[in-house]
């Protein structure tokens, strides 16, 4: 064999050699990096299944609510209502047959107002502040303890989803002190500049570092998260509590 | 003079390529959109194909001119003038063009951790190319073995640490690799400068016992180093026409 055919086999085994090497490199990066595009894939489908699973819950439990608030309204108000009505129509005196009519007025007009809340449109009419100044007049209506709202400014730029599980996070939070802390007073500050909700109660505090038994404030914490916002709770036995909501930033 | 120049480039076939791919890529670039031109990625390529295109041709000449060619070594050194144009590679090509195709993949890498070490590489690089030339251990005019071998393990090293990015970096994971040219680029790179390194490392060896093989990796290097200037044109190219195709249909 000459010098140059040999030169020449050298070259085109060494270059054929190297573009297998260069193919199998390529390949290689190619194919781990499509790999992880199908795991981040799984990984956020799983992500929005999750999201999705949180709102139809939220859903659930703000209808579940509502349903317990319309059952107590029905039984509470329009009952002895209607039984008013039923007991002034029934009576043959004209200006008791008029107050009758008025309480039929009054019905149809709570009737009204009930059969809004049943379904969850009002959570895109409703503005952040109404729906806490209404949560903290339920409770001052019962006398239970003294509130205090504190609002500067309006939160608007939230997507209807994000309210939804902000006004469930709220009522929880709510509920929760009512169960739990037995507070003479609950103090509700919102900041649209800083975009957070701060509730406050001077009840019997608990030590957050012992874990609880449920899972509601872990499940607050994840609520918030899927939205892209912040949970945060301090507390101390005897000092109340405190809970910051960051608001997601849109 | 220029007739030897053009004799000498008319018996290299990969000076010849290089001169009209290089010519075509740099007139390319002035079609880009000005945002495009102002881009680091584009603008890191287009410095690197005009620093090669420079230094290939001005080495040419350099050989040819001898006049001149003595002038520039008298003024970086001492030692009597043999008619070399090693000084023109040394410089240009093994220490400004590596520097040069660092920061164009440091520009590319996401991960902050990442990007400090290869700006330390980088650094650390300029300052072992000034120390080993201004202490005299490797002046400019010879061979500069610790160079050459600095040179490549740093391409060999942000390459690797680009690739590294990719695959673990959120960032890039819309991105289409197929597609993208400066991944195609910087896996040229990458096997230029293992060639490079190979063939420098095994220099002596090779020259004595197998200079076919030498030769092998020398030829491969310069067809990598065309493919390079190929992939940077195509890429301008396509981004050229992708940005009339928007006006087209803008315009409709």
């Amino acid at each position: 064999m000459s010098e140059i055919e040999s030169q020449y086999l050298v070259f085109l085994f060494g270059g054929i050699f190297f573009a297998l090497l260069m193919t199998l490199f390529v390949v290689g990066i190619v194919f781990a990096h499509q790999q992880r595009q199908l795991r981040n894939k799984q990984k956020l489908d799983q992500v929005k299944a999750e999201y999705e699973k949180t709102i139809l819950n939220t859903e659930f439990e703000i209808q579940q609510q509502t349903l317990s608030y319309v059952g107590r309204e029905l039984h509470d108000n329009i009952g002895q209502l209607l039984s008013l009505a039923k007991l002034y129509l029934n009576s043959s005196k004209p200006e008791k047959l008029a107050e009758g009519k008025e309480y039929i007025n009054e019905i149809i007009r709570e009737v009204r107002s009930l059969s809004k809340s049943l379904n969850l449109d009002w959570v895109e009419s409703i503005s952040l502040e109404k729906f806490v100044e209404n949560e903290l007049n339920k409770i001052q209506s019962t006398g239970f303890c003294e509130i205090h709202l504190e609002a500067q400014g309006t939160i608007e730029d939230l997507s209807k989803d994000q309210k939804l599980i902000l006004i469930r996070v709220i009522q929880e939070c709510l509920n929760n002190i009512l169960k739990h802390a037995h507070p003479s007073k609950i103090q509700v500050k919102i900041s649209a500049s800083q975009k957070s909700i701060q509730i406050l109660d001077d009840g019997k505090g608990f030590n957050p570092a012992v874990a609880s038994k449920g899972s509601g404030m872990a499940n607050l914490k994840k609520r918030m998260e899927t939205i892209g916002g912040k949970f945060s709770l301090e507390s101390e036995v005897g000092k109340g509590t405190k809970i910051e909501l960051i608001l997601p930033a849109n | 003079m220029f007739q030897e120049f053009f004799t000498k480039l008319n018996n290299n076939l990969y000076s010849q390529t290089l001169l009209v791919l290089g010519a075509l890529v740099i007139f390319s670039f002035f079609f880009l959109p000005k945002e495009k031109k102002r881009r680091p990625e584009f603008f890191y390529l287009f410095l690197f194909v005009v620093l090669v295109y420079f230094y290939e041709n001005f080495a040419i000449y350099m050989l040819v001119d001898k006049k001149s060619n003595a002038f520039f070594h008298s003024m970086i050194s001492s030692t009597p003038f043999q008619g070399w144009n090693i000084w023109i590679l040394n410089l240009f090509n093994y220490q400004i063009s590596k520097a040069l195709l660092l920061i164009y993949i440091l520009q590319l890498i996401y991960s902050p951790l990442r990007k400090t070490i290869l700006k330390g590489i980088l650094f650390f690089f300029v300052g072992f190319c000034l120390i080993l030339q201004v202490s005299g251990w490797y002046p400019l005019y010879n061979f500069q073995p610790p160079i050459y071998f600095f040179g490549n393990s740093a391409l060999i090293f942000g390459s690797g640490l680009y690739f590294i990015d990719l695959i673990t970096e959120e960032k890039h994971l819309e991105m289409d690799l197929i597609k993208n040219w400066n991944f195609w680029i910087i896996t040229l790179i990458l096997f230029q400068s293992a060639l490079s390194f190979l063939a420098d490392i095994a220099y002596d060896y090779l020259v004595f016992n197998d200079l076919d093989l030498y030769f092998f990796f020398n030829y491969i290097s310069m067809v990598l180093y065309l493919l390079i200037f190929l992939t940077i044109g195509l890429y301008f190219f396509f981004e050229i026409r992708k940005e009339k195709n928007k006006t087209v249909r803008h315009a409709a």
